[in-house]
């Protein structure tokens, strides 16, 4: 779902600040009252639109959102192992991953972990390595799947 | 007595914005970039490699840092974050780095207006959607407009021209494509040439000390590593057709007016600013005002032609 543009609200981070500021430094030079409260109520309604907007966008991402660091950093207490392993040295398909929630099982084979509502990832302790096994199906995008 | 009641007004503008931001970052959002500077902040502290896999590679067996992120400022503050406060570092820290980013903004806007005046300015820009935005994700830009929102104070205070080439530096270091800006507000603002030469053989005595790590480490240079990236860039909608390419430049414009009214605000502030100048007379800071903006506002349109320009031939 297409929220908003972020990338291009994002580089509007930058000027956005100096366009009140110099919009309520012009306005205070003009021999006019009424231009300064029109300007002041628009802002302010811009600034209510902007909060409301910030608190739903931020909802609805924190619903939607695919955690990827704080996955791995999730799973780190689980993996008991020493090395660094992040999504990038795994390639973990972080936007795959719907829930961090994690839980260690026990098979045949071994240890493994595995996640709900994402069954097809699974990290499995061979040979004293941690590794992602290949799931049964990662999706359309193959750039991040696990080698 | 009069010191308290200011002091008062201004914890009731900063401490529900702080709430604010501490609330919007409580959701730990995050996105590809966000994660990579996950990665390149705790690997540079852990002295692993500085980033194991770069997100834009085109070849999966590519081995070099993510090449939009060697600016190296944010990743380390974010590293250091990581070890300091744990995973959600970087999340506690984005809402601090705004929270100063409006303390250093309301002391610009009480160069130019009354106290009470300043301080709703501060409240209002620091409301706008695209701060806020920022506020939700540890991403560059916050520390990025914090560093200029400082560089801005320096030159305008009249401070030392050694801390303000210093800040330059740090800028460069955290947002390349802030550096033009930058050095244009620097030149603007100065008062005397020789502080403006002070401040930028600072800033790039500094910059190319990063410069020969990157040479060493890397064998490339730190701007070459920075814009490459754009040889991969893709207009919006056209890649290839000069006719879409417009159309996606237009596109984003649209967005760009629709979703951030601060920018017709601004412009519609410009028209009004050159006008009063010819109309009753504007005194010099405000006219330099008016130039910052100018210079703020122009420069992502024009980068964002030149990425478009690129995508087409």
């Amino acid at each position: 779902m297409r929220l908003l543009p972020i990338d291009t609200i994002r580089f509007a981070s930058l000027h956005a600040p100096f366009a009140i500021l110099i919009a309520m430094v012009l306005v205070s030079k003009v021999r006019n009252r009424l231009l300064p409260n029109i300007l002041t109520i628009l802002l302010c309604l811009y600034s209510a639109y902007s909060l409301i907007a910030s608190i739903l966008i931020s909802q609805i991402l924190a619903t939607k959102q695919r955690p990827g660091y704080l996955f791995v950093e999730k799973i780190r207490p689980y993996l008991r192992s020493q090395e660094v392993i992040c999504s990038q040295d795994i390639q973990l398909p972080w936007y795959l991953v719907d829930n961090p929630v994690g839980k260690v099982s026990r098979d045949r084979q071994g240890e493994y972990l595995q996640w709900k509502g994402c069954k097809a990832l699974v990290i499995r302790r061979e040979k004293g390595q941690w590794v992602l096994l290949k799931p049964k199906e990662y999706g359309k995008d193959t750039k991040s799947s696990p080698k | 007595m009069k010191t308290s009641k200011r002091a008062t007004e201004i914890a009731l503008v900063f401490i529900p914005l702080g709430a604010l931001f501490f609330y919007l970052s409580s959701k730990h959002l995050v996105t590809a970039d966000v994660n990579l500077y996950y990665d390149i902040g705790r690997n540079l502290l852990s002295l692993k490699p500085y980033c194991s896999f770069d997100i834009y590679a085109t070849s999966p067996e590519a081995y070099f840092p993510a090449l939009p992120f060697t600016a190296p400022l944010w990743p380390l503050v974010a590293g250091i974050s990581i070890r300091l406060l744990g995973t959600y570092g970087p999340w506690m820290i984005n809402p601090l780095l705004l929270l100063a980013s409006a303390f250093v903004f309301y002391r610009i806007a009480h160069r130019f207006l009354a106290h009470e005046q300043a301080l709703m300015a501060t409240a209002l820009a620091f409301t706008s959607l695209p701060i806020l935005l920022i506020a939700m994700y540890p991403w560059t830009e916050t520390l990025g407009l914090l560093l200029l929102l400082l560089i801005v104070h320096q030159v305008l205070s009249g401070a030392r021209p050694l801390h303000t080439g210093l800040l330059l530096a740090l800028e460069g270091l955290t947002r390349p494509h802030y550096l033009l800006p930058a050095l244009i507000i620097t030149a603007i603002w100065s008062k005397r040439k020789r502080d403006l030469l002070t401040a930028l053989l600072t800033s790039a005595v500094l910059l190319l000390t990063y410069e020969g790590v990157c040479l060493v480490l890397w064998k490339l240079p730190y701007p070459s590593m920075y814009l490459l990236p754009l040889n991969n860039f893709s207009p919006p909608i056209g890649k290839t057709d000069l006719g879409e390419a417009v159309i996606g430049y237009l596109h984003t414009l649209k967005d760009l007016l629709l979703n951030t009214p601060t920018l017709p605000i601004g412009v519609l502030a410009l028209l009004l600013g050159f006008w009063l100048k010819q109309a009753q007379g504007l005194d010099g800071r405000v006219v330099k005002l008016l130039w910052t903006y100018l210079v703020l506002v122009v420069t992502y349109p024009v980068l964002f032609l030149i990425l478009i320009l690129k995508g087409v031939w």
